[in-house]
């Protein structure tokens, strides 16, 4: 349980930093709704049939 | 019988009582309970053994005054706040600045490096923050265990009194059924429950860094399951032991009637006087009981106290702290500290609610015998 919330605490920091990094323009939205999936696939990592 | 014969017989009869506590206090071990009350705060009572307080309560003094009482809290309330107003003046202080980097950066357009800037400054008043919840959540589980290991220690002696105040049934259902239970609770709320507050707000901390929510309604959930479950199992054990108990009750209410009946009956001379010195130990083992169910009540009251105030007032102080800095505009500090002050007041309530269900589960015992 701790690994998962580390790892999310983890993308979701690194992401922040990304978005303000981010150069802007045209490509901006896409990039954000990528960070928006990886997001989501690590909340579901559990989930993963392994 | 004259006047002078009744009192002298009503002299006897209180000395008789009297003597019979005395026994059964001396056969009672109440050490590993001075250990257990050496965090309370029970004032005029500090210092005194668990078997001393016992004895006062069994005297009938009146352990609490309501003026002292009064004051100890409104003292213990100024202390903490006190204490605690430094962090809140640091955090003030870095917000304050934060804003004045931000308008001054504002100047020279809005750049990444200003932003990052902005960011790390906010990430100063986030560990800041952090520290105090570590704080408040050391002092949540500690206590907690505190108060099972009271309730824990209590039950070996509880039993047998229960045993031999006629309540058998009750006495030998009661040491393994609850003692379980409470191991149970304990292990629960120390490994499910309170991590389960620990993890919703670390994912708050981690969505306030962001432009957008990304995990605030997952911390939600999170928080939301904690309190359900806490709720839940405040429910059953209170429940369970009070469905416990009314069922014992009627099984020994007339075993002990049966038992008296027939000791008076068949022993030819001296049945009465057997069947009414039965009487006077079992109500002797009935007054110590209440006595032992009192000063649980109160020994979970005083370890309460301390942490719950300290608790409320940390949680305080980060809500007034937020609204602050709601004004100086900075939107992380702001969300931030407004969560974190929700999460450690929930730890608070978390605590109470573990009190409380162990307070109901005492007046319950201390109410156990009086159907006789």
């Amino acid at each position: 349980m701790t690994d998962w919330v580390r790892s999310i605490f983890l993308m979701v920091t690194v992401i922040s930093f990304l978005e303000g990094i981010l150069p802007g323009g045209r490509m901006k939205k896409y990039l954000e709704f990528i960070f928006a999936l990886t997001v989501l696939g690590v909340i579901l990592s559990p989930l993963q049939p392994s | 019988m004259t006047e002078k014969e009744f009192l002298e017989r009503m002299e006897e009869g209180a000395q008789l009582s009297e003597s019979q506590l005395q026994e059964q206090l001396e056969q009672l071990d109440l050490s590993p309970l001075d250990d257990l009350i050496e965090g309370a705060v029970l004032p005029g009572l500090e210092d005194l053994s668990a078997a001393e307080i016992l004895a006062k309560i069994l005297e009938g003094e009146l352990l609490f005054d309501w003026t002292t009482l009064a004051e100890l809290g409104k003292n213990l309330l100024v202390g903490e706040l006190r204490s605690s107003l430094y962090l809140c003046a640091e955090i003030l202080a870095i917000c304050i600045l934060t804003g004045l980097l931000r308008n001054l950066s504002g100047t020279f357009g809005e750049g990444t490096a200003s932003r990052m800037a902005a960011l790390v400054c906010s990430c100063t008043v986030i560990a800041l923050c952090l520290s105090g919840f570590q704080q408040a959540y050391g002092l949540a589980s500690e206590t907690i265990e505190t108060l099972c290991s009271l309730m824990g220690a209590l039950l070996p002696v509880m039993a047998p009194l229960l045993i031999s105040m006629g309540n058998v049934t009750s006495g030998s259902l009661l040491d393994p059924l609850v003692s379980g239970a409470i191991a149970l609770f304990a292990s629960w709320a120390g490994r499910i429950i309170l991590p389960l507050f620990f993890l919703s707000s670390v994912f708050f901390l981690g969505n306030s860094l962001m432009s957008r929510s990304y995990v605030k309604r997952l911390a939600g959930l999170l928080r939301s399951a904690g309190l359900f479950l806490t709720g839940l199992s405040v429910t059953v054990f209170t429940g369970f032991s009070a469905l416990q108990n009314l069922a014992a009750q009627n099984a020994d209410s007339l075993l002990l009637r049966t038992a008296k009946y027939v000791t008076s009956g068949s022993i030819p001379i001296v049945g009465g006087f057997a069947a009414d010195s039965l009487d006077l130990v079992m109500q002797c083992a009935r007054v110590i009981k209440n006595g032992l169910g009192i000063f649980g009540m109160a020994a979970a009251a005083g370890l309460l106290v301390m942490p719950l105030l300290k608790i409320l007032v940390l949680s305080l102080l980060y809500k007034g702290t937020a609204a602050l800095a709601e004004p100086l505009g900075d939107p992380v500090v702001t969300e931030c500290l407004g969560e974190m002050g929700t999460s450690i007041m929930l730890l608070g309530v978390v605590l109470l609610l573990c009190a409380l269900m162990f307070f109901l589960f005492l007046a319950i015992l201390v109410s156990a015998g009086s159907a006789m």
